[in-house]
């Protein structure tokens, strides 16, 4: 509709009001998503067969060598202690990815387990859960998450738990509306009817329900975990050099960024890329659901 | 000031007062978690066990939690943030030296994006499904995935290096430098909330396309720009506020790591400064202002709103 409707005759106008569904969306997602699929199939793909890919060692030192430029023993050249950059690049897809999937689907999961509870059982339970959400969400979300890796020391655990407590909410509430909603649905009174007991009602009937709302939102929630998991290791909060680290390569180049610009160049494209197939994603996965 | 108005305001501000006694909660008890006890940090890793509890009890650290709290609460609300470990200087005059920092870069990232936001959302709304608005939903969806202290290295190592029109690193002396140093770091906090604001102003500009008022303006002869401009851009601004507020949140963050990119002494690169120095209080002094700032973002927009739009004081 959108076509006749964005000229500015009238009649094309109201024509276009009474047409109940915008024609975009299915094409353009389909592409979408294949594109996503195929960036973020090839980051794992990469990522698993990285000891194949390099004969090199992540972390294998060699100050001698250090600062090199491109060569046929080291593709990329090697980082400012001599570790060879195009390893470290495919290794790190193997901290940066799995570690992504975690604080996206950690929080999912908690989020997801409280909005069912507290949408289906309401009650004291519901109101407390809700009113802590109201603080966490008050609060800036990037600088409780610092405090809390700053409190619990540095590391992949504390970058956990600070991604699952400050993350949690979206997923609840997004949850628990749903479950509000489908709470009236017929085949749900019909489930109570029939007399089943209410965890089977909630994981039989009203899980599946919830799904594709979560599933879109955690596909855009990694495009998040992936350029916020960086940035905090540039900032020095989460991972340590010399684990193989996008970010906290590239906050460890930062000095050299004159004589040997690729060193935070690659890391940065790479996360970008990353960031982009998930967005992608996202995007699509909306765009379909949005034609339908 | 009408009187439903000046109601809303009122509750408004009285809904901060928990928020603000919960941040103070939150920055005590999120950073008793932290690993080491603060009075050895005062008294220092050689001192005996004698001179660390007399610390301890100097600190009020030997008191119940809900003591501390009260006390704590009373002196925050008296304007004392505490004293730093490391230097025993005041929290407070270290934070109000280095807000002007990063206030100025985040306004003026705030600002440099409602500069892009408007047009680029115009102009995408103008043909939906056009050339444009294509390309200026690619260009969204790849923006969201740009991690900002890349861009802003990038920023330094294209820009400011080869142009030497910008600092590299510091605020330099004299307003025109300060200037100076502020337009990079800005913009680079610009692109980081840009795309999220453009695709929602987008979006509500093309929701509105089908508004009753927007088909009554077409039967009276409005059409392309002017429509856009005067029917459908006008209604959006209260969304926009709302998305604005939201991104000036994130940009809050996007200045911690672009100030310690560009080497600037503001806010944000004090905090990692004071984390990676273990230095208690001074930390919890920056997140309540960091928090404190948020609330009183969200407060603005949504007194914005209410003044900009009528139907907020009654819903809200």
């Amino acid at each position: 509709m959108s076509i006749i409707s964005s000229t500015a005759s009238p009649l094309g106008a109201i024509a276009g009001a009474t047409e109940p569904t915008r024609p975009r969306g299915r094409w353009s997602g389909r592409i979408k998503l294949v594109v996503g699929l195929l960036i973020v199939g090839t980051y794992v793909v990469l990522a698993l067969l990285a000891p194949w890919l390099t004969s090199h060692d992540p972390t294998d030192q060699d100050i001698l060598n250090a600062l090199q430029p491109p060569s046929p023993e080291h593709p990329l050249g090697t980082d400012e202690a001599g570790r060879d950059e195009l390893a470290r690049l495919l290794y790190g897809a193997r901290i940066d990815l799995p570690i992504a999937f975690l604080v996206t689907v950690l929080p999912c999961l908690l989020g997801t387990a409280l909005g069912v509870v507290c949408g289906y059982l309401g009650g004291w339970f519901d109101a407390m859960v809700m009113r802590v959400s109201d603080l966490l969400q008050a609060f800036p979300t990037y600088i409780l998450m610092i405090v809390l890796v700053f409190s619990l020391g540095h590391g992949v655990r504390s970058l956990l738990i600070a991604f699952t407590v400050v993350g949690w909410v979206v997923y609840a509430r997004l949850v628990r509306t749903e479950v509000l909603r489908i709470r009236e649905a017929g085949y749900i009174t019909a489930a109570v009817t029939a007399g089943f007991r209410t965890p089977r009602i909630i994981v039989r009937h009203v899980l599946p329900n919830t799904l594709r709302q979560t599933l879109i939102y955690l596909t855009s929630d990694l495009v998040f975990a992936v350029t916020a998991l960086a940035a905090f290791s540039f900032l020095g909060f989460g991972i340590q050099q010399p684990t193989p680290e996008w970010g906290a390569m590239t906050a460890a180049a930062q000095p050299y960024m004159t004589t040997n610009m690729s060193l935070t160049v690659l890391p940065g494209l790479v996360i970008t890329v990353l960031a982009l197939g998930f967005a992608l994603l996202g995007d699509g996965l909306q765009d379909r659901r949005g034609a339908r | 000031m009408s009187s439903g108005r000046f109601a809303f305001v009122l509750r408004r501000l009285l809904s901060l007062a928990p928020l603000l006694l919960g941040i103070l909660l939150l920055a005590m008890l999120l950073l008793s978690l932290a690993p080491g006890d603060p009075a050895r940090q005062v008294a220092g890793p050689r001192a005996p066990q004698s001179e660390v509890d007399a610390v301890a009890t100097e600190l009020g650290l030997d008191r119940p939690v809900w003591e501390r709290y009260v006390r704590y609460v009373g002196q925050v609300l008296g304007g004392d943030l505490g004293t730093s470990f490391k230097t025993g200087q005041a929290v407070g005059g270290q934070v109000v030296e280095q807000l002007p920092i990063t206030l100025s870069v985040a306004a003026l990232g705030v600002l440099f994006a409602l500069l892009v936001t408007v047009p680029l959302a115009v102009a995408a709304a103008r043909r939906p499904d056009g050339l444009m608005d294509h390309l200026i939903r690619l260009l969204a969806v790849f923006g969201i995935g740009l991690p900002t202290f890349w861009v802003a290295i990038m920023a330094i190592r294209m820009v400011a290096l080869p142009t030497g029109w910008f600092p590299v690193a510091g605020t330099g002396e004299g307003t025109g430098d300060f200037l100076r140093a502020l337009v990079l770091p800005s913009s680079v906090v610009a692109v980081s909330i840009l795309a999220p604001m453009v695709r929602s102003l987008r979006a509500t500009m093309m929701e509105l396309e089908d508004a009753e008022f927007v088909l009554a303006a077409r039967t009276l002869g409005f059409g392309g720009l002017s429509l856009l401009r005067q029917f459908q851009l006008r209604n959006a601004v209260p969304s926009l506020i709302t998305v604005t507020a939201a991104q000036a949140g994130y940009a809050l963050f996007g200045t911690v790591v672009v100030e310690v990119a560009f080497g600037l002494p503001g806010l944000g690169q004090g905090l990692v400064v004071a984390s990676s120095t273990q230095d208690f209080p001074l930390v919890q002094g920056y997140v309540i202002v960091f928090a404190v700032l948020v609330v009183l973002l969200y407060l603005v927009s949504d007194i914005v709103n209410a003044v900009v739009d009528p139907r907020v004081r009654i819903t809200a």
